[in-house]
């Protein structure tokens, strides 16, 4: 299981982040939720995701964790 | 007092003279004594207690005897040489009283019984003859009294008998009306016209006639023969028709319902014209399509495909590079979601000629019958019940000639192989009330105004009301771009 997060990139782009892999999807929730919290007052964070890696390249998200923020 | 001395005692012979003397006397006074009555003499004996006659020869022995005939007094003298003393009890215990006659220790006889006089008396006819103690008692009366105090002349028979022996205890006949009825309309099953019935009977108009249409009329019902109009509910049981109604056969009629699909459509406006000041502008945050913060996608009566389409339009404004936006629909866990067995699955050759796969990761199988309704990208398949794998489903088909439902899947860690059982988690195996998401993005190079984009989604085969949200923004910072005018279409559709 994938943690990872949406942020501008230097271009200005969104970009995917891996935050962390974890072993088990009970893992990953603690570690996405515990990232939300933790990006509340952190503008760069614009999504922290959840996923599965299928390939050395290819991690599908399919969860979102919403950072609590006023213009969500 | 005078002392005698016995026979072989010590004295001299003056004294055996007065012991002749003394006998003498004695012998003279017993003689006479006899002519005397005995109790004269037993008087005497016990009178003079004082006297001790001692045996001088003879046996032993213990009873003294008296010889009437003589009128001797014979005292043996003791077994041993021993005294044997007169005593009452040596005399009363060899007696024995008759009836009504008792004898004590002390030899006083008693009458218990003395005589008693009996008088016999006749009366009447009855006389009393003979004496004591016979007699003979005779009656000549024959004659009777008839009535009160008397005898009757009526016969008791043993049919009257049986007749009293018949009459219960305390039977009276002397209960009142009042008693008899009560005691009658107690009793159950006797179908007792009561005073309740009696009312009721009487609360019935004369002539009463139930098809009387006034009647029927006032009791809220209606006389068929007079095309009656109903109001208020008719509750009918089920009703068996053997013919058609308005000319079709209902039987047939539903039959063709019953395979009707369910099938809704409904179009949501969420977002005003293109009017002036309509317009979102859109930046790098995701904001909600419409106005409308969530969206529901109805239940229904039983599962089915729920389908959202979306439209809006988009103003480009004119960029120097690449232009695009993303729409993601957020969709929220509802409670209920279940862990679906879909059955053994086997692979596809890679060679198969009709299945192939356009990345690595990928591969085919199939299972029987037709499951195609259940995948949407929201869901994942797994070989474990409990999900610990989550496979993607890249693309399905059903193909009804082999009634086999073959479907692609993007392979998480460990393939599925043939005779894994395949189970598919609508919602991924996430738990209630998490956000799931899937997103298009929709990229436009160097232009400047309108487009009108359309981009659907399929969500899961449910009978659950689903929440939804739609969600766009833009994936540069650089992008220009703005939407209006955002429609969605819901649709449920049974399988």
């Amino acid at each position: 299981m994938i943690v990872g997060y949406t942020k501008l990139n230097s271009e200005g782009r969104l970009e995917e982040v891996v935050y962390r892999e974890c072993d088990t999807t009970e893992e990953a929730v603690e570690v996405a939720e515990a990232l939300v919290l933790a990006s509340v007052d952190d503008e760069t964070v614009l999504d922290v995701l959840r996923g599965t890696r299928y390939s050395e390249t290819e991690i599908v998200y399919n969860v979102i964790h919403e950072i609590p923020r006023d213009d969500s | 007092m005078a002392i005698f001395r016995g026979v072989g005692g010590s004295g001299d012979s003056s004294d055996n003279s007065f012991l002749d003397a003394v006998t003498a006397q004695a012998n003279s006074a017993s003689a006479s004594a006899s002519a005397a009555s005995a109790s004269a003499v037993l008087a005497q004996a016990s009178a003079n207690s004082i006297l001790t006659l001692t045996a001088a020869t003879g046996d032993a022995g213990t009873d003294v005897s008296y010889n009437a005939s003589t009128g001797v007094l014979t005292v043996p003298k003791g077994a041993d040489g021993t005294d044997a003393s007169v005593t009452a009890a040596n005399v009363t215990g060899v007696l024995t009283g008759g009836t009504g006659i008792s004898i004590a220790s002390n030899g006083t006889i008693t009458n218990d019984s003395p005589d008693q006089t009996v008088a016999l008396t006749g009366t009447g006819a009855t006389t009393i003859t003979g004496t004591y103690p016979n007699f003979t008692i005779d009656s000549t009366n024959t004659t009777y009294t008839v009535g009160d105090g008397g005898l009757t002349t009526n016969d008791f028979t043993d049919a009257d008998h049986s007749k009293l022996d018949g009459i219960e205890a305390n039977a009276t006949a002397d209960q009142t009306g009042s008693e008899i009825k009560s005691a009658y309309e107690a009793v159950a099953d006797t179908n007792a016209f009561t005073d309740a019935e009696k009312t009721k009977l009487s609360g019935i108009e004369a002539n009463a006639d139930v098809t009387d249409t006034t009647n029927v009329t006032s009791a809220g019902a209606a006389m068929l023969a007079s095309s009656p109009t109903f109001t208020g509910t008719i509750t009918v049981p089920n009703v068996t028709v053997s013919g058609t109604v308005d000319g079709r056969d209902v039987a047939t009629d539903g039959s063709k319902l019953d395979t009707l699909l369910y099938h809704r459509v409904s179009e949501l406006r969420l977002a005003g014209n293109t009017s002036a000041g309509s317009y979102l502008y859109l930046n790098t945050v995701d904001q909600n399509l419409g106005q409308a913060t969530n969206i529901y996608h109805p239940s229904t009566p039983d599962d089915t495909t729920r389908l959202v389409d979306v439209e809006w339009t988009t103003y480009w404004g004119y960029t120097s590079v690449q232009n695009d936006t993303r729409l993601t629909l957020h969709l929220t866990v509802p409670v209920g979601g279940t862990t679906q067995n879909l059955g053994t699955v086997t692979e596809v050759s890679q060679y198969d000629p009709n299945y192939s796969s356009r990345g690595s990761g990928q591969k085919w199988y199939y299972v029987s019958g037709n499951v195609a309704h259940h995948f949407t990208p929201f869901g994942r398949m797994s070989q474990s019940s409990s999900g610990s794998l989550k496979h993607t489903i890249v693309s399905s088909q059903y193909d009804p000639s082999t009634n086999r439902t073959y479907f692609c899947l993007k392979i998480a860690t460990a393939n599925m192989v043939t005779n894994d059982t395949a189970y598919w988690h609508p919602y991924a195996w996430e738990s209630n009330y998490t956000t799931l998401t899937q997103s298009y993005d929709i990229t436009e190079r160097y232009r400047s105004g309108l487009d009108r984009n359309k981009v659907s989604f399929k969500l899961p085969f449910t009978d659950a009301t689903l929440t939804f949200r739609l969600k766009i923004k833009e994936l540069a910072s650089g992008d220009n771009a703005q939407v209006a005018d955002s429609v969605v279409r819901l649709t449920s559709m049974g399988v």
